[in-house]
């Protein structure tokens, strides 16, 4: 059996292959996730929908048009 | 983790306190029908299980189990409780009280609970239950073997973090808002790039803001712009000022969300009639289908009231789901054309609230127009975004559209200064919103962009999950394969195994070949017998698999449904299989019992005899008969006679049994003193007989198995002068009981094959009429009898 850590290793490294563009910091989220809670239980939907809106908060930052009228 | 003990008091058939030791080893049990065997079971399954025994749990057992665990004669005062001590002598104790509720204590406690009873415990009418599973149930009993937990989980939540990014972004919404803009582009400038929008944008603030620099981006230069039209119309006349409100009021699109919503509330009403009726007729009988889905592989339909598998009642279950999601959907529609109504009626009601049009609204003074003023000023806009009938629609036609075709002719011939400012105030907003539909643009392809990356990761982990199952499915089929080899050597049924169906996720089946033809289920040909068998093969390939917990295997009452071949064979499973495990056997089958006490009588194995049950009162209880020489040195110190009469006892059994596998023929006796024959009788007529029967290879050529003659010569004189008196009188001393027990273990002994360490009677050559060992070096040769 392959050790646990691996899988991670390899499901990242498959999704890296495949061109998906992250910010860094975005993979560092998920991949923290991934590590820890992701993997220990099902996640509440709100507990989920925080983690969400971190992620759209980190990819999609909010745009200078959209901060209030110019 | 092996178990010393279990023991039980006014549990099950229990009554006063009685346990069952196997102290860490294996042991068979035997016991008649309803002699308490399964009692035993019981409380590994309620251990195991947080307080859950599968096959009690119905309708008068109570939630907790609490009118089915007790003894049902408990006195007052006493406690139902059991305990389970293992080899580390940490322990499991769980008392449970008069309304079900459990007292529980012990080092074991958390862990016990974490084994998988599957994999523990195998019962008569579990051996065809993975069998008779769904695909998707086979792939949930084997998903802890598969040790895939964390990434099933990790696939699960990445899976809905895509759901959530997606619906929390407004992806959706966002898409639809883009490529609106995008139409809107098309019609205002048709196909012309940012760089010639931008430099009309930058001509307009040349004409409108001349005195102003150059912006920092477009979006501010052409705010610059509509503040500069805002000037310039603030010094308008009041006339054209008007015609500019008018136009506004005329451009307003009204009709074509009345359409919208019409269209939907047709579909809706289409839609809705049937799909309440249907969700009426399946939602009634709910409570009778939760029973049975968890129950059995099958539900009735509460329609048509035939049986279906659950794995097609599913199906229609996605049907229906997916028929609901369209009624959403339409529903949504109607939503979101009754807010585009809210909103233009807010702004028809706005634009004819301006002070600029109010000389157009005071010539009004009578007539139909003014009625539908008074209807404009009235209604309550916001509200039609939550609630619009026809009858709203109908006003909204009747007493609207007029206000808004009044003030379209109103405007139509505009002075030209207002005509342009209206114009230009056009080419600026609709700029602005190509511009902001770049920005719009790079938010949905990075919100796409983060939902692609997380379902990716999803895939890549499932593509993992995939992988990793194949492997280990492989394994246990492999296991699978040889477990059946053993039991079915040479059979016409082969390739026994596990697969993943290509066609569906989380899903194992089962594969064999029969009678060389490939079949992708057993339950198309097996026989019941052969389903059981299978399921035995199945429930010790995934026992197997906990080899490295080492944790103990029960097998309750599971060669009910074989032959006596069949049956026959597991020993060699077990032998092969499982002989550094622990597997306590419970059967009521007393041949098999004798049998296995003859096979697997290496040390290693205990067996022991239920006597059959009285009352509950008395309860479960054990047979004290000596079963094994060990027992019977046992009582060496103490009291040898009992010593040398128990080695007495053991060889009138054993002898029994081997003279029938001999196939020794003695004297017929009328009645039962057939059985009541003694260890002589069988030795006098086995040392006879083996004079010519019972051989040993020299190498070269078979000659009489002198040796083993001479210990059952010397076996038979020993017990009919210290076995007798040991029986009848206290006249025997240790030294005397010491040499009977030492004399009988070796003659016995003598009907194993030094070599290959199999009985004499292990292979049976019906043709030559002899039996003989595994390797044919020791041989009775019956027919010579």
């Amino acid at each position: 059996m392959i050790a646990d850590a691996d899988w991670l290793a390899t499901a990242i490294r498959k999704a890296r292959e495949r061109g998906t563009a992250a910010p860094e910091a975005v993979w560092a989220m998920i991949e923290s996730h991934l590590r820890g809670k992701f993997r220990e239980r099902l996640i509440p939907p709100k507990e989920l929908a925080g983690i969400a809106l971190e992620l759209i908060a980190e990819m999609v930052p909010t745009p200078a048009s959209a901060q209030g009228p110019t | 983790v092996r178990i010393k003990s279990i023991g039980l008091a006014w549990f099950r058939g229990a009554a006063e306190p009685v346990s069952m030791e196997p102290n860490s080893n294996s042991m068979v049990v035997y016991g008649p029908n309803a002699s308490g065997k399964s009692s035993f079971v019981d409380a590994v399954e309620y251990a195991l299980n947080g307080g859950r025994i599968r096959h009690l749990a119905h309708e008068y057992s109570g939630k907790h189990l609490q009118n089915a665990v007790p003894n049902t004669h408990k006195p007052q005062g006493e406690k139902t409780e059991f305990f389970i001590e293992f080899k580390d002598h940490s322990k499991v104790e769980i008392e449970i009280r008069e309304d079900g509720s459990v007292a529980s204590s012990g080092s074991m406690l958390d862990a016990i609970t974490t084994w998988d009873y599957r994999r523990t415990v195998l019962r008569q009418d579990e051996l065809a239950a993975f069998i008779q599973d769904t695909k998707g149930e086979k792939y949930s009993a084997l998903l802890p073997l598969l040790g895939l937990h964390q990434m099933e989980s990790a696939a699960e939540n990445l899976r809905q973090l895509a759901k959530n990014v997606g619906s929390l972004s407004n992806l959706e919404q966002e898409k639809a808002a883009l490529s609106q803009a995008v139409a809107n582009r098309q019609t205002t400038f048709g196909n012309v790039n940012d760089d010639e929008i931008l430099e009309k944008v930058s001509e307009l603030h040349s004409k409108y803001c001349p005195d102003k620099g150059t912006a920092k981006n477009a979006l501010s230069l052409c705010a610059e712009v509509t503040a500069g039209l805002g000037a310039r119309t603030g010094q308008l006349s009041s006339e054209q000022k008007r015609y500019l409100g008018l136009r506004a009021v005329a451009e307003l699109e009204i009709k074509c969300h009345i359409v919208a919503i019409r269209t939907a509330s047709i579909r809706l009403a289409g839609a809705l009639d049937p799909l309440i009726t249907q969700r009426l007729a399946v939602l009634q009988p709910t409570e009778v289908l939760i029973g049975k889905l968890t129950a059995h592989g099958e539900v009735q339909c509460p329609s048509c009231g035939q049986s279906i598998r659950i794995v097609e009642f599913r199906e229609h279950i996605r049907v229906e789901l997916e028929r609901l999601r369209e009624v959403k959907g339409i529903f949504d529609d109607r939503n979101v054309g009754m807010g585009n109504l809210c909103d233009v009626v807010k702004a028809l009601k706005h634009g004819l609230g301006r002070a600029d049009v109010k000389s157009w609204r005071d010539e009004l003074t009578d007539g139909p127009l003014l009625q539908c003023l008074a209807h404009l000023d009235n209604l309550n806009a916001e509200a039609l975004r939550a609630a619009c009938s026809e009858q709203d629609l109908q006003d909204i036609e009747d007493k609207l559209l007029p206000l808004i075709e009044a003030a379209g002719l109103a405007s139509r011939d505009q002075p030209p200064d207002a005509q342009q400012l209206w114009d230009d105030n056009g080419i600026v907003e609709a700029a602005k919103t190509s511009i902001a539909a770049c920005e719009q643009a790079a938010t949905v392809a990075r919100a796409e962009a983060l939902v692609s990356l997380i379902s990716i990761l999803e895939q890549a982990t499932r593509e993992e999950i995939r992988l990793r199952s194949n492997a280990v499915i492989a394994e246990i089929s492999q296991d699978i394969g040889n477990m059946w080899g053993i039991l079915h050597p040479q059979e016409a049924i082969d390739d026994v195994h596990l697969y993943l169906p290509e066609d569906s996720d989380k899903a194992i089946d089962i594969g064999l070949k029969f009678h060389g033809k490939e079949l992708y289920s057993p339950r198309l040909t097996l026989s019941e017998g052969y389903r059981n068998s299978l399921g035995l093969c199945i429930f010790l390939a995934m026992a197997k698999r906990e080899a490295k917990n080492d944790r103990p295997i029960f097998l309750d009452d599971v060669v009910i449904s074989l032959d006596r071949d069949h049956r026959g064979m597991i020993f060699e499973l077990l032998k092969k299989e499982f002989s550094q495990r622990q597997v306590i056997i419970l059967t009521h089958d007393r041949d098999w019992y004798t049998e296995l006490r003859q096979l697997l009588d290496d040390g290693t194995w205990s067996f022991k005899a239920l006597l059959p049950y009285e009352t509950p009162k008395i309860g479960i209880r054990w047979s004290h008969k000596t079963t094994t020489f060990g027992d019977a040195r046992v009582h060496l110190e103490a009291r040898p006679d009992s010593a040398g009469n128990d080695a007495r006892k053991i060889m009138d059994v054993e002898l029994a049994l081997i003279a029938e596998r001999l196939q020794i023929k003695l004297p017929y006796l009328r009645f039962d003193r057939n059985d009541r024959r003694m260890s002589h009788d069988f030795l006098e007529r086995i040392v006879a007989d083996g004079e010519r029967c019972f051989q040993k290879s020299t190498g070269k050529v078979f000659e009489t198995h002198r040796d083993a003659i001479e210990a059952l010569g010397d076996a038979d004189k020993l017990l009919i002068s210290w076995g007798n008196r040991g029986s009848h009188s206290f006249d025997v001393v240790r030294s005397e009981a010491t040499k009977l027990i030492e004399v009988c273990e070796k003659a016995l002994e003598y009907f194993k094959c030094g070599s290959c360490r199999k009985w004499v009677w292990f292979a049976d050559a019906e043709a030559s009429e002899l039996t003989q060992c595994g390797c044919g070096e020791v041989r009775w040769r019956y027919g010579k009898a």
